[in-house]
């Protein structure tokens, strides 16, 4: 895939809203073309991620201010840990909103389980310890 | 100093883990992971399939060699990302490693620069005072 102008700029301002303070991040909308007829974006000024095609739907990819409360999957998770660790000890879960979407072997399985049925929900994704392994791991 | 975000421990029996819910962001996505807040550690080390989640591709990163507490030698691939801790987003430097540790692991770097963080084993929680 070759990039017809602009991939240059695009690369910089990735990199720059990578490396710098959150309040630094440059949100832009401005297009780059590459040769296979997809047009990519970087963020909107609603923070949304977008790739689009000109002649199809844009695609908007996840929102960077996209609050998601982390105390409350945290509480759900030390609320029903004992019951998961004797459910699924060993095993990868993602939950969305408290319920248990998918149980896999690794976290990519698990997460893309849970995202093909919550596309526009970011799943809790964790690997499930073992009781044993707990023991071993905080000795 | 803001208020502090506030995570309760995992209870297992007699056991209680001090571990975190997450989010890590790079490029275009979000994942959100545990770890295991360990004070020992300098670097955070965290599974390379949280990377593979957000399309980072880990083994570009800075490879270094850490030796866990067996004494058995590995590779972490750090790189820069960005870490959401209750409301709080920062930049940090990630180490992403293919095995040896089920657990995620939240070490100092960049981490306990940004927070002033209290372990309350009384009340079974783990306090995040933002600095910033």
């Amino acid at each position: 895939m070759a990039w017809h102008d602009g991939r240059e700029d695009l690369d910089r301002l990735i990199e720059h809203n990578k490396n710098c303070h959150p309040d630094e991040v440059i949100y832009v909308w401005k297009e780059w073309s590459s040769s296979d007829g997809i047009t990519w974006g970087n963020v909107d000024d609603g923070g949304n991620t977008i790739t689009y095609n000109p002649d199809g739907e844009d695609i908007v990819g996840e929102n960077i201010f996209d609050e998601i409360d982390l105390e409350a999957i945290d509480a759900w998770y030390a609320e029903h840990f004992e019951e998961l660790v004797s459910k699924y000890g060993g095993r990868v879960i993602a939950a969305v909103d408290g319920e248990i979407i998918s149980v896999e072997d690794t976290e990519r399985k698990a997460d893309e389980a849970a995202r093909s049925k919550y596309p526009r929900k970011v799943p809790f994704v964790t690997y499930v310890p073992k009781a044993e392994e707990i023991e071993c791991l905080l000795l | 100093m803001s208020a502090p975000v506030i995570y309760n421990y995992k209870p297992l029996s007699k056991i209680k883990i001090p571990s975190i819910a997450l989010g890590i962001f790079y490029d275009r996505k979000w994942a959100r992971a545990e770890a295991l807040v360990d004070t020992g550690a300098t670097y955070s080390v965290f599974s390379s399939e949280v990377a593979d989640t957000v399309g980072l591709k880990y083994q570009k990163g800075k490879k270094i060699p850490l030796i866990n507490a067996s004494g058995d030698k590995f590779y972490i691939y750090l790189n820069q990302v960005k870490v959401q801790i209750g409301k709080h987003v920062i930049n940090a430097m990630l180490g992403f490693s293919d095995g040896l540790c089920p657990y995620n692991l939240l070490g100092r770097k960049d981490i306990f620069e940004n927070f002033k963080i209290c372990f309350d084993e009384k009340n079974s929680q783990i306090l995040f005072y933002p600095f910033a």
